[in-house]
C-alpha cells in the first residue's frame, strides 16, 4: 500500500491495519493528569492544607525519635563500629560459562544457598545507622472464618490500639480441613510510620509488656535475616493496652496478632541491638 | 485582621520591609478582608511573626549570597529563592494579583505554571496533529506564545486561543495579536524575533499532494520582557512607515476550500534571530520552512497552531480581500483504481 | 411548639449482642475517621504557609546539624582506631565487639519521671 499521503486518497485508506506506537518527535514530557480538569484537587501534595488527604504533622512532642536522634543514634554508631572492615557481598545469580553456545542465553542461575539474590552488608557509618522504618501489624482470625461479622471487631481492636485504619486480608487459597475458603476475609494488618509508630512502640514497651507475667522477652531466633524482627502477643495479652483496658466491656473477644519492627539494620543482630535501645527485652 | 496582617509584615527593619534596593511590586496589593462570619485559627498570628522573622533572615542571607554571584542564572535563581518564601509574593501569586514579570520570583512562577499545563498542551497538539514532522524536525520552546484576534471584542472568541482548536473563517480575516512570553530572558534586554504562519495542507494538484503556503512573515521583531507583543499599536505603526519590525508576507487569512481536506492546519512558529535579517525572494506559493530556517540561521523557540475548515464565512472574506471564488473539489471516478 | 411528624416508627429487630457489632462498624466508618476540610481565608492560608515554611527551615537546620555531629564523631572513632595501631594490645581489645544488648533499665526519657527516680538496691 502506499504510505505517501496523496490529497486523492481518503484517511481511511491510509489507516494502519495493527497497532504501532507512534513515534515522538519532542523532548517534553506530557502528564495526561495534570490536563484533566477533574483531577486538580486530587493533584494537590498531600502536605498541603487545600489537599483533601492533609493530615497534620508534628503535632505533638515525639520523645522516642528525640531519644533516638539525640542519644541512641551515636551509641548504636559506636556499637557497630568496626574498624577496617569492608563490605560482605551477598551471594548472587551465578551466570554460565561461555564454553558451550547452548548456555548463552540461558537464564542465570540461583545463588548458592538461596532462592534469590542478597543484598550486600555494608560497614556501619555515620551515614546508614539502623533504625526502625515502620512496625507492622498482622491480626490472621480463625473465628473470621466461621463468623464473619468477628473481623469487625478484629479492625475494630487494631484501630484502636494503634490509631491508624487497617486493611482487610483475605485467604489466598482452599484448604479445606482448616475451612480456609479463598477470597474469605480473616483478618486484618496495618502498617505504622513516623508519630503512630513511636506511639505504639512507647505503649507496648512501657505499659503492655512490663505487665505480661508470662513473657520473658522477644526469641532470639526471630528474624528474617533482613533486620526485622517479629514477635507475637496472645489475646490475653491485649487487655494489657490502655485503650483496651478501661473499655474492657465494650470488647468481648480479644484477638492475639504478630507485630513485625521493620528496620535499616542489613543482620538480625544489629536488629536486636536497636530494638533493645528502644526498651525490647531478647531472651 | 487585616491590620495585624499588614503591621506584621511592613513593621519590622528586615529586608522584606526595605523597599530602597527591592520593588514595590513585590509588595502585597488589595487584601481581602476575611468575611464576617469567619474566626481565625487560634494563635496563628503569634506563630506567624516568630516564622516571618526565621524566612527573613534566611533571605537576608540568599541575598548577600547572590551579590557574590557573577553568573546570570545563577544569580537570577538565587534572587528568586530569596523572595520566594515572602507571604507578601505568595499572596500575589495566590490571590491572582498582577505579577510583575521583571522580578525573579514571579517570572520564575510563571514560566513553572506555563511547563505544568501550557507547554504540555502545546506539545501534545503539535505532535496529535502532525505539525512538527511536516514542517519542522522538532521543536523545544522556551518563549511561551499566545495568540488572539483582537478585532472581535465580545463573545466566547475574546480569550487567547487554546492550540489545535477549530477557528472560524470571520475570526482569522485580520492579523493575529501575538504575546511573546520570554523567561530566560534575565535583563529585560530587547531581542529580535521572526514570526511565521504557514498552512501545509494546501492541496497541490499536480503532484497529487499538498504543498505549504506562507500566510504571515514578519521579521526583526524586537521585543524584550516587558514589551512582548505583537499588537495593533505596531501593526498601525508599520503602516505609517515608523517601521519597527519589517513584513516580509503581508497577513493573508487561511481559507479553505470546499473538500479541501479534513482541516488546515495553521502553524504559527516564533524564531529567534541572531542578527537583523533580510528577507527577500520568498515563495510563498510553496514555501519550504525548513530550507528558510537553514537559511537565515534561525532558531525555533516557541509556536502554536489552530485548525480552520470551510466554514460559511469563508467566502465573505474571499470577497473582502479580492480573491476570486475558491476550488470546489469533488471525488472523480475513474475506471481504473488510484493506488 | 413545632411537633415532627413521624410517619414510621423505626423498629429495629436487632438483639443487644448484634447492635453491638454495628456500633463497632459504625466506629470504623470512614465518615468519623475523616475530619472536615478547614477553610482558611486567604490571609490566613499565607500565614499557615509561611509557618510551615519556617518549620521546615528550622527542621532541615536541626537535621543538617545533627548529621554533621555524627560524621564528626566517626572520624574521630575512626581517628582513635588509627592511633591506637601503635600499640597491638590495646587495638585488639578495642576491635573486640560486645555481644551485650543495651540494658534494659535504659528508659525513653519522659517529661514525668516515676517518683522514685533511682532504685539504689535494686537486685537482678
Amino acid at each position: 500500500m502506499n504510505r505517501i499521503r496523496l490529497f486523492s486518497t481518503t484517511t481511511s485508506l491510509c489507516r494502519a491495519g495493527y497497532s504501532t506506537v507512534e513515534p515522538v518527535h519532542h523532548l517534553v514530557p506530557i502528564r495526561k493528569s495534570a490536563l484533566k480538569p477533574g483531577y486538580k484537587e486530587l493533584l494537590i501534595p498531600k502536605d498541603d492544607i487545600r489537599s483533601v488527604g492533609y493530615k497534620p504533622k508534628n503535632i505533638q512532642h515525639d520523645r522516642v525519635n528525640d531519644y533516638y536522634e539525640n542519644q541512641l543514634k551515636s551509641d548504636l554508631m559506636l556499637r557497630l563500629y568496626e574498624h577496617d572492615s569492608e563490605t560482605v557481598i551477598g551471594s548472587k545469580l551465578r551466570p554460565w560459562e561461555t564454553d558451550s553456545p547452548y548456555k548463552l542465553y540461558r537464564r542465570a542461575r540461583k545463588p548458592k544457598g538461596f532462592y534469590r539474590p542478597q543484598k550486600d552488608i555494608k560497614p556501619v557509618t555515620f551515614k546508614n545507622v539502623p533504625e526502625l522504618t515502620s512496625i507492622s501489624i498482622n491480626l490472621y482470625s480463625k473465628e473470621a472464618l466461621e463468623e464473619s461479622w468477628v473481623n469487625i471487631s478484629t479492625r475494630l481492636q487494631i484501630a484502636q490500639i494503634t490509631n491508624a485504619k487497617p486493611k482487610r486480608i483475605y485467604n489466598k487459597s482452599n484448604v479445606l480441613p482448616w475451612k480456609v475458603r479463598q477470597g474469605k476475609p480473616c483478618g486484618c494488618k496495618v502498617e505504622l510510620v513516623e508519630e503512630d509508630m513511636t506511639q505504639f512502640l512507647s505503649t507496648l514497651t512501657e505499659l503492655v509488656l512490663p505487665r505480661i507475667r508470662t513473657f520473658k522477652g522477644i526469641s532470639k531466633k526471630s528474624g528474617d535475616k533482613n533486620g526485622n524482627i517479629t514477635f507475637g502477643l496472645n489475646p490475653d495479652d491485649i487487655k494489657f493496652f490502655p485503650e483496651i483496658e478501661n473499655f474492657q466491656d465494650l470488647y468481648p473477644n480479644l484477638f492475639g496478632f504478630h507485630i513485625t519492627f521493620k528496620t535499616s539494620a542489613r543482620t538480625d543482630d544489629q536488629a536486636r541491638l536497636l530494638l533493645s535501645s528502644l526498651g525490647l527485652p531478647f531472651n | 485582621m487585616l491590620r495585624i496582617f499588614k503591621r506584621s509584615l511592613n513593621s519590622g527593619k528586615g529586608i522584606w520591609s526595605n523597599f530602597s534596593n527591592r520593588s514595590e511590586t513585590l509588595k502585597v496589593q488589595n487584601i481581602k478582608p476575611h468575611a464576617a462570619t469567619y474566626h481565625s485559627p487560634l494563635l496563628i498570628d503569634d506563630a506567624f511573626k516568630s516564622a516571618y522573622e526565621i524566612l527573613q533572615q534566611e533571605s537576608e542571607k540568599i541575598y548577600q549570597r547572590a551579590q557574590t554571584v557573577e553568573k546570570d542564572d545563577l544569580k537570577d535563581k538565587l534572587l528568586s529563592q530569596a523572595e520566594s518564601k515572602n507571604p507578601e509574593v505568595l499572596y500575589n501569586i495566590q490571590n491572582g494579583n498582577d505579577l510583575d514579570i521583571t522580578q525573579p520570583v514571579y517570572r520564575n512562577h510563571l514560566k513553572k505554571q506555563w511547563e505544568n499545563y501550557d507547554l504540555m498542551i502545546l506539545m501534545q497538539r503539535l505532535e496529535q496533529f502532525k505539525v512538527i514532522p511536516d514542517t519542522l524536525p522538532t521543536i523545544q520552546p522556551t518563549v511561551d506564545v499566545k495568540v488572539k484576534f483582537p478585532h472581535i471584542t465580545n463573545g466566547e472568541f475574546n480569550r487567547w486561543i487554546v492550540p489545535g482548536e477549530f477557528l472560524p473563517s470571520f475570526l482569522t480575516k485580520q492579523p493575529p495579536t501575538i504575546k511573546l512570553q520570554q523567561f530566560d530572558n534575565y535583563k529585560n534586554e530587547s531581542k529580535l524575533f521572526s514570526i511565521v504562519l504557514i498552512n501545509p495542507d494546501e492541496p497541490n494538484l499536480e503532484t497529487n499532494s499538498f504543498k505549504t503556503t506562507l500566510n504571515f512573515g514578519v521579521s526583526n521583531l524586537s521585543l524584550s520582557l516587558t514589551d512582548d507583543s505583537l499588537d495593533v499599536t505596531k501593526y498601525l505603526k508599520y503602516e505609517n512607515g515608523s517601521e519597527e519590525f519589517s513584513m516580509f508576507k503581508s497577513y493573508e487569512p487561511i481559507l479553505p476550500e470546499v473538500n479541501a481536506g479534513d482541516y488546515q492546519r495553521a502553524c504559527l512558529f516564533v524564531f529567534e534571530q541572531p542578527e537583523k535579517i533580510n528577507v527577500d525572494q520568498i515563495n510563498a506559493e510553496d514555501f519550504d520552512i525548513r530550507s528558510f530556517v537553514n537559511n537565515y540561521n534561525l532558531s525555533p523557540v516557541g509556536g502554536t497552531m489552530w485548525r480552520q475548515k470551510y466554514d460559511r464565512s469563508v467566502n465573505d472574506v474571499r470577497s473582502e480581500y479580492g480573491l476570486s471564488k475558491g476550488r470546489v473539489f469533488h471525488r472523480v471516478r475513474k475506471p481504473f483504481p488510484l493506488i | 411548639m413545632f411537633k415532627q411528624f413521624v410517619r414510621f416508627k423505626s423498629i429495629s429487630n436487632t438483639n443487644a449482642s448484634t447492635q453491638k457489632v454495628v456500633n463497632q462498624l459504625s466506629a470504623l466508618s470512614a465518615s468519623r475517621k475523616q475530619p472536615k476540610l478547614i477553610k482558611l481565608s486567604a490571609q490566613d492560608l499565607i500565614k499557615h504557609q509561611t509557618i510551615q515554611n519556617a518549620w521546615k527551615l528550622y527542621s532541615d537546620k536541626l537535621a543538617r546539624e545533627n548529621r554533621k555531629m555524627l560524621k564528626e564523631q566517626y572520624e574521630s572513632i575512626y581517628n582513635a582506631m588509627e592511633e591506637l595501631k601503635q600499640f597491638p594490645e590495646l587495638f585488639e581489645a578495642a576491635k573486640d565487639d560486645v555481644k551485650a544488648p543495651f540494658p534494659l533499665e535504659m528508659r525513653i526519657p519522659t517529661d514525668f519521671p516515676p517518683n522514685q527516680p533511682w532504685i539504689y538496691n535494686y537486685e537482678k
